[in-house]
């Protein structure tokens, strides 16, 4: 029992160390991506191509000066880097790293061959309520950036703050629901089963892997974009938005707590990417290779090299995700801010919860037996999509996307019949 | 176990006309708009139909589906009508040429909604429930008193009932956790089984008296009994007058038999060492309710605040049958809850016939509540004025009306079951109410008219006073409909209390999902992947 | 009669009258040593008592996070209560409400314990304090007068402490060994002991009434609150999606 116990501890350990480590090379990897999409080279002086850049960049954090603005709450401003980062690491602990080791399987001889008395799950924490747990770190990660902007006593960061929290709200409600609807199929909350579920293939098209981006696509884009706007990225970095607020709710920090601010950002698009690949893309599952390996869908449990497999293709499909956020971040352009909200109150609420609805349906005709096959998921979400598009045109029409008059503004001033109406009216 | 969901049939009806009528409430087209009141109307008359034709389903043995939960139903959908019928034109101070200004449909929803909590209250089987009950009466009425008319009153009315309601709300909860926490389960069956185990030791844990105290302190705030009344004249100002009807019906409904229901979990059997403290608590509050409500109600020349203050004097009247108690002299019909279950339908009649006429009288400015504004308006609109001195009669309590019959049996119930002191202050709290209910009739017969009436004209409105009067006359003369309900009522609690039901929780569930759910309960650890996609 | 709880029942009450915002008559100190006082009579007294339950044995090192989470819990209530700017109030409330989670997790309730979070902390919470935030615009602004002096504090600490003494005594006043017997064996216990699955199928079969009942008074609310936000006076819309033609 306390093998296990300093199992998990020493797992903990080595994945807060190497996600740290990660951040800082994502740092450097989104320059890159940014400069190869803009046609530049990127940071290329530090080190060879560039690679020492984030260390670079760690010690200049340290040595510049730590500057609080005299208007400042003192408190809450030390407070909020902290509460910002804290929910942002926590989220790590429930995410299925390598899915299981068998049980018995023993340490090298030279650490003193000790075995894994029962399968061991290579995860830091397996609670029952794990996908909550998730989200309830993510409900948390709000108040570093409420704090933030209201501490600093600036308008920028005061508006960021109002922005992101307003955001963050609203777009929690279909990122928890497109969860559920995931975690309704698979009739548990724990991720680990939940990943194990889909490393197999559907039986009738044998090549397609059954992972849940397969089976619930419209969950799938639901989540991607909700965890998009959760870290406050583009298109929805309207809390940060250079051209209207400076920095948004970071504007008045420096230092090491404007780079804890940094960590944080990073660190929760990990924990998003690593969530959406354990739920949606399959997890530790290596598609057509475990085939040549295993002759077969991967075995849950295994032993050290099959941990160490599942571990790296994890990790490959993580990064492989960081780089689709990057790669969008240099790509759309932002939304405004009612466009903002209509998407979320308007469009995703109400279709993640018709999936979440969908989903539980397929679950009941599950249990009466009817259908078996998880293919008709894929179906549902078809017909889903089908009738989200002809539900769109019976709506009434949107006054509310369209073009907006700026008082004294070059690009959309407010035509001259309005003009008189409105002086009149203020 | 024979309970099923048919049993919550009238309730459900009510709850898919609210849908119904919230839905409407969003039309563009005036003419469907307007005929939300028509189908909030229909829908509570299919749940009256369908109380009674399950009425006789489970009389015997269940606690679902007894006389007193038929009785609760009848008694929601029944007054139910008479009050929608009250609020024709709600809310008031809208705009109905404009489709989005005003909201018509969703304050049926809400009333509709709130009489499904009514109508629940009596066919709970657990505290849990009775929570989710009582608070389903009370959020649509606040929602109720903040939007029925948009003036300043409304919106301060709207905000004191919502805090103070929200506190009740967490007295009476925290009880139940205190009731919870004695017995174990939540389960009435349970507390029941808790309750007669601890009482046959003679020796009632403190625990189990603070929470009854909390449940009566905070559902007393429910009936606007004396010590919590004083939210009660602001409130029910400041309302729009179809609204005060409502309240000083659905939530007085719901805390009386709200209180029956728990005291039924004691078996009414607290008369004894520290447990005394709550049925003597019940007649401290019942005497103070009264005299609060009477003697303020001398001093009010407000029409709305006086009918507040008559409303509190009322659930004064009702507490008394209450500390009486269901076994007043062996088994004549006289006990106090069949006296307070018969007084409850008989006030909740003739007050919102009252409060329509009064609706009526107002007009559209929805302004008049002085006396002064109703003066002489006899001359003008006899037949309304009929109608308020019908109602007005019977709250006095003369021969012929049902609110004589009702005093009636509270007198009779607390002489039989001892309490004699309490039938000499209901006789002389009678008298002193006759003195204000007075001034109105005369000032709308006697007095002349100080400024032109500006009434509002409408028939469902006449419609609503008018059946408020014919009922209050037709049972005073014929009660033998309403007190056959009201006795059957008392007697189920009775020999419920005789013989509590032992053995297992007889809760509305569907057998076949039951069976699924807890025969086969999910793995505890995930299914392997073979079992759910086809290998 | 139990003296050492009504010993720190009274303390309590001292203390959190004294901590009471009161303009610039403050006695935060006074008011935390009594604080401190209570709550080490509170805890000392616990402590025997369950020494006295389970034959001598104290279990301080089993219930350390349960003291710790108490104390957590109570100071930052505390907080709750006397601090003077409403935005800290609203953050003392989300720890608190994370101290009762872990109460909970302690009880093996995690479902309640995350749905506590998700709920309070991360969604009633986060919108106090937007509204608070609107309110009171940033950084170092003075607080208003109705912030710093606590109305009819002496009434409210008054009652809230009988009451809570009132309790405490019929809680206790079995004495330990009474208490212990008179618990009824908790029905959850029974049948897995706070399982995600047993509480889902309790919820789905014998509570479906009143979870659907649930459902409904929670589609009201929000009916009802879009009902009363809703201004009833046309709005002129100056910059907004309003009524401007079209260019």
């Amino acid at each position: 029992m306390v093998g296990v116990f300093i199992a998990h501890l020493i797992f903990a350990l080595v994945m807060l160390g190497m996600v740290t480590g990660i951040i800082a090379y994502l740092i450097l990897l989104e320059r890159k991506t940014a400069a190869w999409i803009q046609d530049r080279i990127g940071p290329n002086r530090v080190g060879p191509q560039g690679l020492l850049q984030p260390l670079a960049d760690g010690v200049k954090f340290i040595l510049k000066e730590e500057f609080m603005p005299i208007h400042a709450d003192k408190i809450l401003f030390i407070l909020a880097p902290i509460v910002i980062i804290a929910p942002a690491l926590c989220g790590f602990a429930v995410i299925p790293w390598g899915g299981d080791l068998a049980a018995g399987t023993a340490l090298p001889k030279f650490l003193g061959g000790w075995a894994f008395p029962h399968t061991f799950h290579v995860m830091v924490a397996n609670p029952q309520i794990g996908v909550l747990f998730v989200i309830a770190m993510a409900s948390l990660s709000v108040y570093g950036v409420v704090l933030a902007g209201w501490a600093s006593g600036s308008k920028y960061s005061f508006l960021g703050g109002l922005r992101a929290t307003a955001q963050m709200i609203s777009y929690e409600i279909p990122m928890v629901l497109s969860l559920l609807s995931v975690a309704v199929v698979a009739g548990t909350l724990r991720l680990g089963p939940i990943t194990d579920l889909q490393a197999t293939y559907f039986s009738s098209v044998s090549f397609l892997p059954a992972w849940n981006v397969f089976t619930q696509p419209v969950a799938f884009l639901l989540f991607v974009t909700c965890i998009f706007a959760e870290s406050n990225r583009t298109p929805f970095d309207l809390a940060e938005c250079e051209q209207e607020l400076v920095g948004g709710y970071h504007t008045e920090y420096s230092s090491m707590k404007f780079a804890l601010f940094f960590l944080a950002e990073y660190s929760a698009m990990i924990t998003g990417s690593a969530v959406a690949v354990a739920l949606f893309l399959g997890g530790w599952h290596l598609p057509w290779i475990d085939q040549l390996l295993y002759h077969g869908a991967q075995p849950v449990a295994t032993g050290w090299l099959g941990m160490l497999l599942k571990f790296v293709v994890f990790w490959g499909k993580v990064i492989a995700f960081l780089f689709f956020y990057m790669w969008v971040r240099w790509t759309l352009p932002r939304f405004r801010f009612d466009q903002l909200m209509n998407l979320a109150w308007r469009g995703m609420i109400p279709l993640s919860l018709a999936t979440f609805v969908m989903a539980s349906v397929f679950v009941y005709l599950r249990q009466e037996g009817i259908i078996e096959h998880r293919g008709w998921l894929l179906l549902g979400n078809v017909v889903l999509i089908g009738i989200m598009f002809a539900v769109t045109e019976l709506r009434p029409a949107d006054s509310g996307n369209r073009r907006m008059y700026v008082l004294n503004s070059r690009y959309n001033p407010i035509p001259a019949s309005a003009k008189a109406e409105l002086e009149s009216a203020v | 176990m024979t309970t099923n969901i048919n049993g919550m049939c009238p309730e459900i009806i009510m709850i898919c006309g609210a849908l119904i009528v919230m839905l409407m409430g969003l039309s563009r087209n005036d003419t469907v708009r307007r005929s939300t009141l028509g189908v909030a109307v229909a829908s509570l008359i299919l749940a009256f139909i369908a109380a009674l034709r399950i009425g006789g389903i489970g009389t015997s043995a269940g606690w679902t589906l007894w006389p007193l939960a038929t009785y609760d139903t009848l008694l929601a959908s029944g007054v139910g009508i008479l009050t929608i019928l009250c609020s024709a034109g709600m809310p008031f101070g809208n705009e109905p040429e404009k489709p989005d200004r005003n909201y018509r449909g969703e304050y049926f929803a809400l009333m509709l909604t709130s009489l499904a909590g009514v109508s629940m209250i009596g066919k709970t089987t657990n505290l849990i429930w009775l929570f989710l009950a009582l608070e389903l009466v009370s959020i649509p009425t606040y929602i109720m008193v903040a939007t029925g008319r948009s003036n300043t009153p409304a919106q301060e009315a709207g905000i004191k009932y919502f805090f103070l309601g929200a506190l009740s709300a967490a007295i009476y909860l925290f009880g139940f956790s205190y009731l919870y926490g004695f017995a174990g389960s939540t389960s009435y069956v349970a507390i029941t089984a808790a309750f007669h185990a601890a009482l046959a030791t003679g020796h009632l844990p403190y625990v189990a008296i603070i929470g009854l105290i909390m449940v009566v302190i905070g559902i007393a705030y429910k009936i606007a009994a004396a010590p919590l009344h004083y939210y009660a004249p602001d409130v029910y100002q400041g309302a729009a007058t179809p609204v005060t009807a409502f309240l000083s019906f659905a939530p007085k409904a719901t805390g009386f038999f709200a209180l029956i229901m728990v005291f039924n979990l004691t078996g009414w059997r607290l008369s004894g060492g520290t447990a005394r403290v709550v049925p003597d608590l019940l007649i401290v509050l019942a005497v103070l309710t009264m005299f609060v409500g009477n003697v303020l109600a001398l001093l009010q020349r407000n029409i709305k605040r006086m009918l507040a203050y008559s409303s509190i004097s009322h659930s004064g009247y009702m507490l008394v049958g209450l500390a009486v108690g269901p076994f007043a002299a062996g088994n004549s019909p006289a006990s106090g809850i069949s006296a307070t279950l018969f007084y409850l339908g008989g006030y909740s009649i003739m007050t919102v016939g009252a409060f329509a006429a009064l609706t009526y009288m107002q007009g559209k400015s929805d302004a008049a509540e002085d006396l002064d504004d109703i003066a002489g308006i006899a001359g003008e609109h006899p037949f309304m004025a009929a109608c308020m001195a019908v109602c007005l009669f019977s709250l006095i309590g003369m021969p012929g009306t049902i609110g004589f019959l009702g005093k009636l049996f509270i007198v009779q119930s607390a002489l039989a079951g001892g309490h004699a002191v309490l039938a000499v202050l209901v006789v002389i709290n009678a008298a002193i109410a006759a003195a204000y209910y007075l001034r109105i009739v005369a000032a709308m017969y006697i007095r002349e008219p100080w400024s032109p009436f500006a009434v509002r004209q409408s028939t469902t409105l006449k419609a609503g006073a008018l059946l408020g009067a014919v009922l209050t006359v037709f049972f005073g003369i014929f009660p033998a409909l309403l007190f056959h309900q009201s006795n059957s009522s008392a007697a189920a609690v009775r020999s419920l209390v005789l013989n509590p039901p032992a053995g297992g929780i007889v809760e509305p569930v569907s057998r076949r999902a039951t069976g699924r759910l807890l025969k086969s309960p999910l793995p505890a650890v995930a299914p392997t992947a073979a079992a759910i996609s086809k290998p | 009669m139990d003296y050492a709880l009504i010993i720190a029942t009274a303390l309590g009450a001292i203390a959190l009258y004294l901590l009471l915002p009161r303009g610039r008559a403050n006695m935060v100190k006074l008011g935390g040593l009594a604080s401190v006082l209570a709550m080490g009579v509170g805890i000392t007294y616990l402590i025997h008592w369950t020494a006295a339950a389970h034959a001598g044995h104290t279990g301080i090192i089993e219930n350390l996070f349960f003291y710790a989470f108490a104390a957590l819990a109570l100071v930052s209530a505390a907080g709750v209560v006397c601090h003077p700017k409403p935005l800290y109030a609203a953050l003392y409330f989300v720890l608190m409400t994370l101290a009762v989670s872990g109460l909970f997790i302690m009880l093996m309730a995690e479902f309640i314990a995350v749905v506590l979070i998700i709920i309070y902390a991360g969604a009633i919470l986060v919108t106090y304090v937007f509204v608070i935030m609107l309110a009171s615009q940033g950084g170092q602004t003075p607080a208003a007068q109705y912030d710093t002096n606590s109305s009819d504090g002496f009434m409210a600490v008054f009652v809230s402490f009988v009451l809570l003494g009132t309790v405490l005594q019929a809680i206790f006043c079995a004495g330990p060994a009474g208490f212990m017997h008179s618990l009824p064996a908790p029905h959850a216990v029974a049948h897995g002991l706070g399982s995600l699955e047993v509480l889902g199928a309790n919820l789905y079969s014998r509570y479906a009434l009143p979870l659907e009942l649930a459902g409904i008074l929670l589609t009201i609310s929000l009916v009802g609150a879009v009902m009363i936000a809703r201004k009833n006076e046309p709005v002129a819309h100056v910059l907004g999606t309003g009524d401007l033609p079209a260019e």
